[in-house]
Formats: structure tokens, sequence, C-alpha cells
């Protein structure tokens, strides 16, 4: 992955350059955060018996650049983090990169334009165990292009055309030629408002994936829907799409299929010291395991924020996940039986902070995933944290 | 597949350029300046105080709103899209955005909201140079990775990517667990299918 080193140093170079020209105007568009952790994990390589656990020690810093003008904002936020693993000898150390671009733009009050970028890079070494690779190399370099171009076509009607390109290139050839992909989508949106506090939407998608290797897992998914967002009240909303999809696989060993999906989520606060989130979805989605082309997958999450005292907060997540993959999705690859399989993967975490002063943040978490799967290892991972972490 | 997106992409940015002419035509008509609306504020909040990183982009208002109501950012009223921002509303949000309103001596009182600020020397004359005083958010609370990943907009969706450790609604999540394989698992793919690659493993958390 040296070429994704390259381009991530060098992206990573361009983020930090007007921070420091702007430091040194004594501006105050931009921020930067150190967050360390100490973590005890119980299950290092996601195992059903025999569990490996470790200590870790997370250091992460975040830069984040604002440029705000008239009609222009722009924002980079880089990331770094750099993991130590007390337990793993293989490779003690890993570091991840991570890259958030931001460009929006007013031509006039009625056309805009939005382009967001997420630069992912991740070192997951290779582990070998008793002298047998238990995991691969699996570095991989991940970014996604999204541009969105908006016009205010009446007061209460807005179109938007959108655009999607997402990459995906893995370091070890073995994986890489299985895994690769380009995924693009085109989008075109019509957004009315019928009051202010409801606004209507209809929408069209056109969805290609193309994998890099010989096995083709590809497929062309063409979306329509529509989709309500509404105020119930100034501190309760909602939003819900649905509609109708079809896809046709790259493959012509494996038949076309279409089905409904809807999503809704929400958010509430209830008190001025409490945040509700909740959201489900279900659609056909693309394949977390191979050699399948696509699952049908269901998901939802509720998510809470308390303030206990000014100073002590606490956060609250879960979520659980359900996906059905059917032989007749898989491509047809030599010495590998598909069959018909079900995955449930439930995860809980929570988050306790403590605020000591305007810059700084002591934390302690919990981390709990449960992954119960018809098609590959179940197992069950805790995680626990304490941290620190301040404003520079 | 390629290639429809690609037509349709070009016409849609045919037809717009046109609808854009117009759209300038008229505009140079009525100059007259409109007011900005709660919901256009919130927009503009969302951006300086670093919280698009939650939200696909161009996001509507109400998804701007309610990434803000997380972080506890709201005019007395809560949010009204339609509604004209006033003085003590934009006052409110932006001591709020800056986290500072127990400081404020009479929450109750708007004026308390106006003074406050006028007293740190930051205008709210103008909306544009109010928004110069904010910084991003330190502590962003905010669901990304899950509400990303419920949505079925192929535009908006979350893919399988991301770091190790993200925050979602304020604690660390790993998305997808890793797929580690084990040693039996190797095994058994070595004995039966030697001839074919290993079952890939993804890349992390995701």
């Amino acid at each position: 992955m040296k070429s994704g080193k390259w381009i991530a140093v060098t992206l990573a170079a361009a983020a930090l350059l007007p921070l420091v020209i702007e430091a040194s105007e004594g501006g105050r568009n931009y921020q930067l955060h150190n967050r360390l952790r100490f973590e005890y994990d119980d299950n290092i390589r996601d195992e059903d018996s025999g569990k490996t656990s470790s200590f870790k020690i997370i250091e992460e810093v975040e830069i984040l650049y604002n440029i705000n003008l008239e009609n222009t904002f722009l924002s980079l936020r880089y990331k770094p983090s750099f993991v130590w693993w007390e337990n793993r000898e293989d490779d003690e150390t890993d570091l991840h990169h991570d890259l958030d671009f931001i460009f929006n733009h007013a031509f006039n009050p009625r056309l805009s334009l939005s382009i967001k970028d997420t630069l992912r890079f991740a070192e997951l070494p290779e582990i070998a165990e008793s002298g047998v690779i238990t995991r691969r190399n699996s570095d991989y370099l991940f970014n996604s292009l999204n541009g969105i171009l908006g016009y205010q076509v009446t007061p209460d009607g807005r179109l938007e055309l959108g655009s999607r390109y997402n990459l995906l290139r893995y370091d070890d050839d073995v994986i890489a030629e299985a895994e690769d992909y380009n995924l693009y989508v085109a989008g075109l949106t019509y957004r009315y408002n019928l009051v202010p506090e409801t606004a209507v939407t209809v929408d069209s998608r056109m969805e290609t994936i193309d994998y890099e290797g010989p096995i083709d897992r590809g497929s062309d998914n063409f979306q329509v829907g529509a989709g309500v967002e509404h105020m119930f009240s100034p501190n309760f909303l909602g939003n819900t799409r649905l509609g109708y999809q079809q896809k046709d696989y790259n493959d012509d060993e494996l038949d076309s299929e279409s089905e409904p999906f809807i999503d809704a989520s929400l958010t509430f606060v209830p008190s001025p010291a409490t945040r509700v989130t909740a959201g489900v979805g279900y659609s056909m989605f693309e394949a977390d395991v191979f050699p399948y082309a696509n699952q049908n997958r269901a998901r939802m999450y509720v998510g809470a924020a308390h303030d206990i005292t000014q100073r002590i907060s606490l956060n609250v997540v879960g979520s659980y996940i359900n996906s059905d993959y059917e032989a007749v999705d898989a491509v047809d690859v030599e010495g590998v039986e598909a069959r018909d399989g079900t995955e449930d993967i439930m995860q809980f975490s929570t988050r306790a902070t403590y605020r000591i002063n305007r810059s700084n943040w002591v934390e302690a978490g919990w981390q709990f995933v449960t992954v119960d799967s018809d098609l590959r290892q179940n197992y069950d991972r805790n995680r626990f944290s304490v941290g620190w972490k301040t404003q520079l | 597949m390629f290639k429809k997106i690609s037509v349709v992409l070009l016409a849609a940015a045919i037809t717009m350029s046109s609808m854009v002419v117009q759209a300038q035509a008229q505009d140079e008509e009525s100059a007259e300046a409109d007011k900005v609306r709660q919901g256009e504020l919130a927009q503009l909040l969302v951006n300086v105080l670093g919280l698009y990183r939650f939200l696909p982009a161009a996001p509507s208002e109400q998804e701007a709103i309610g990434v803000l109501l997380a972080n506890q950012i709201a005019p007395e009223e809560g949010w009204e899209p339609a509604k004209e921002v006033t003085r003590a509303d934009l006052a409110r949000v932006i001591v709020l955005a800056l986290d500072r309103a127990a400081e404020v001596e009479d929450p109750d009182e708007p004026e308390s909201w106006i003074s406050f600020l006028s007293n740190q020397g930051v205008p709210i004359d103008t909306i544009g140079l109010s928004l110069t005083n904010l910084e991003p958010l330190p502590e962003p609370i905010a669901g990304n990775v899950f509400a990303a990943s419920i949505t079925t907009d192929p535009l908006r969706k979350r893919t399988v990517f991301g770091l190790p450790d993200e925050l979602e609604t304020g604690t660390d999540v790993s998305f997808v667990p890793s797929q580690v394989l084990t040693l039996e698992d190797v095994v058994e793919i070595i004995e039966q299918v030697p001839s074919v690659p290993p079952r890939p493993t993804s890349p992390t958390p995701d």
C-alpha cells in the first residue's frame, strides 16, 4: 500500500498547511484535539473459543480546519490514530488515517454545489499463530467522493442531481482479487415543502458496483423512491423513505431480483438534557460475505445522550442487524459451496464523560458485540476503556 | 449501466444549466434581499460547528436541525424552519454553540443572551459576522455510523469502511466486526479447496 500511504501523507500535509498559516495569523478557524485511551480488549481476534486478550494504547490526533466565506465553505478534517497492542506479538502497532473534506458553494441564491470526500486508510496487518496465517494482510485504502448539485426551482421546490464514486483497494493481492471494487451512483431528487414542517421527496437512483478481480459479484441496482420529512414539534422530527429496487447481476447465472426498501429515523429531545435518536431500515445490500453478491438486510438502532450534570454526560447506543444470504445469490466459485444462511449482529456501546474544564475531558467506555452467523465464525467481544481528551 | 449513469448525469446537468440561466435572470429582476429563516441558519451552523461530517453532502434543513438538536443547540422555542431568525434566536444559538449558556445571567430573558454576547464583543447584527466567532464543537454528539447505515439511499448510505472506533452518539463503536479466519478455517480451506484463494477477511471495523 505504498501509494496509499503517500496519498494519505500528502493529503495530511495539505490539511496541515493552511492550519499553520492560519495559526500564525492568530485566527480561530481550526481546532486541534488529542485523545489518549487505554483499553482492555478480551477477544482481539474475534474468536469463538481460545480467545486472546490484550491491553491497548490508542492515541488519536484530530485536526479540523474551516474556511467560511460569504458563498463558500471549505473544511478539512484529518485524524491519524496510532494503536499499540500489549499482546499481539506479530505486529504490535497499527496506524490509521481518517480524512474528511467538504466544499460547499452557492453560485447564486438558487444554485448550490456540495462536494464531500471521505478517505480511510487502515493498517490491518497479517496475523500468524503457530506458523499459520490466521488473517491475511488487510491494509486497505477506501475513498468515497460525493457531489450534489442543487437547484431551487420554486420557493418550495428543490431539484438535486447527485453522484457518488467509491473506491476500495486492498494491499494483499489475494484479498484484492476478490474484494477490490468501484461503485458508481447517480440520482435525481425532487424535494417539495408541503408546509413548513413537512417536506416530501421523490427520487430515482442508479448504482453499479464493479469488482476488479475475476470473481464478479458486481451488479446494477435501480431504485425509485419517495420520502417524507416531518417535524412533529420543534424538538421532535422524523423522516422515512420507501420504494422499490431492482438488482441485475453481472453474473449471467444469477437471476435479477426486485424488493421493496424502507428506512425511517427520528430525533427526539424530551428535555434540554436528553437526546434520543432511533432508526430502522430494510433493503437489498452489498454482501459482506464472500462469494455472495447480495444480502437482504434489516437494521435498527437506538441511541441516547443525557447530561447528568453540567459536567457529566452519559451516552448509550445499541444496534441490531439481521442479514439473510441465499445460495442463489452467490457466484459460482470452484470448491466453494454456498448455502442459505442468516447472520445476527448485536452491538452495545456506552461512554461517560466528565468535563474537567473547557479544554479537557476524561472518559470511560464499554463496547460489546456479539455475532451469531451461519456463514462465518460466531463470537462475543468486550472492550473497556478509559481516556483523556484535550483541546489544544 | 455505467454508460447509463453518465448519460443521466449529463442530461440532468444540461437541464439544470438552462434552469440556472433562467433563474439568474429572475434573480436580477428581484434583487430584494430575503430574511434568513431558521432552517437556513441551521444549515450554516452545521458547517461552522464541524457537524457536516455526520451528514450527507447537501443536507436538508431538517437533517441539519436534527444534528443541532442532538447537540442541544436550538432557539428558545425549538427549531421552526420557516420562521425568520430574530436577534434573540441568533444570540441564543451562538451562546449554546460556544458552550457558554451557564454564564448567561437570566436564561429566561431573551435580552440576557444578547447582552452576554455584547459584553463578550460578539456582534450579532448580521448572521455572517456572528458565525465567524464560532469554532467546531470539541465534543460533538451525533448519530453518524448507524444513522447512515440504515438509510437505503445509495447516495447517502454508509459503506462498510470506517475506522476501528468511530463516535456514535458519543460512544465508540466498531461498526462491523472484523472477520478473522481461525486456524480451523484456514486448515479447512487448505484441505478442501487448495486451488481456491482463502476466504478474504474484511478490513476491520467498519
